[in-house]
């Protein structure tokens, strides 16, 4: 099954910082409580990111990189994970690929060193 | 006689309203062409004056650590963040194509230098390395908006 997660309309039009500590909004809390439980539920999930009042980058990169730290791999998000966005929206969703693939460059040199 | 005069008339007044339309129809496409370029100037201002309030802002919120900026720093990030989304959202009304994809790519490197790692932490340092890599990164953004603008074809007649 397919799911969607319209970040302004299922989480908020106001995306805040990225540890839930750091107060409503976070990336923490998206990835948590609604991207994470979504990709173990779901065979693929698609995240459309328009309609907010912009994203900071470290809620970006604690939503989406933050999915390799907690066990995806950046292969396995580019088979089952969409991430949409209209033209104003789209460096975001470039930041977004961008941060799961650093995530997992760090995952991997640290995979080898250990 | 007075058939060739009437025809001649006629053809006249037929003559002079072709002509003014036809001025008019010249002018109401300069003028739209004009406005239509007005808009871009405008749009491609707006973006140059959130790039410099970006300065501005950037350079107290890193020049200064979380602690010292007390109440401020909630309503400087949301200001940074803002200003960031109103440049996203101008440069895409206003380029497309390999001008849209550049300033994409400059607008990234901006909004990562000024918006990313510890950027909401409340007990982060000030880190004037960083506000280096945003003011270059800025002046990028700046170049690339305005060499999208240049890029952009003329209205006819404008």
């Amino acid at each position: 099954m397919t799911s969607e997660i319209v970040i302004a309309r299922d989480f908020t039009p106001f995306p805040g910082g990225r540890y839930r500590q750091h107060g409503e909004g976070s990336g923490e809390e998206f990835r948590d409580d609604l991207l994470r439980p979504a990709l173990n539920r779901e065979a693929s999930v698609t995240v459309r990111l328009d309609g907010t009042s912009g994203y900071p980058s470290s809620f970006l990169e604690e939503a989406f990189g933050g999915l390799i730290r907690v066990g995806f791999t950046a292969e396995d998000l580019r088979k089952r994970l969409k991430i949409e966005a209209e033209p104003a929206y789209r460096s975001y969703r470039q930041l977004a690929w961008q941060f799961i693939d650093d995530a997992q460059a760090i995952a991997s040199r640290t995979a080898a060193a250990s | 006689m007075d058939q060739v005069t009437f025809g001649a008339f006629f053809a006249a007044g037929v003559g002079a309203l072709l002509s003014n339309l036809g001025a008019e129809w010249v002018k109401t496409i300069v003028r739209r062409g004009q406005t239509q370029e007005l808009i871009r100037d405008a749009e491609l201002q707006k973006i140059q004056s959130e790039i410099e309030q970006i300065r501005i802002l950037s350079e107290r919120f890193w020049g200064s650590n979380a602690a010292t900026l007390g109440d401020e720093r909630s309503l400087m990030i949301s200001k940074l963040v803002a200003a960031l989304h109103t440049i996203s959202e101008t440069y895409a009304s206003l380029l497309s194509g390999p001008s849209k994809h550049d300033c994409d790519m400059s607008f990234m490197k901006a909004h990562e230098a000024i918006t990313g790692g510890d950027f909401d932490a409340p007990d982060r340092a000030a880190n004037y390395q960083r506000l280096t890599k945003i003011f270059v990164s800025l002046t990028n953004l700046d170049r690339t908006a305005t060499n999208g603008r240049r890029a952009l074809k003329r209205q006819w007649l404008a």
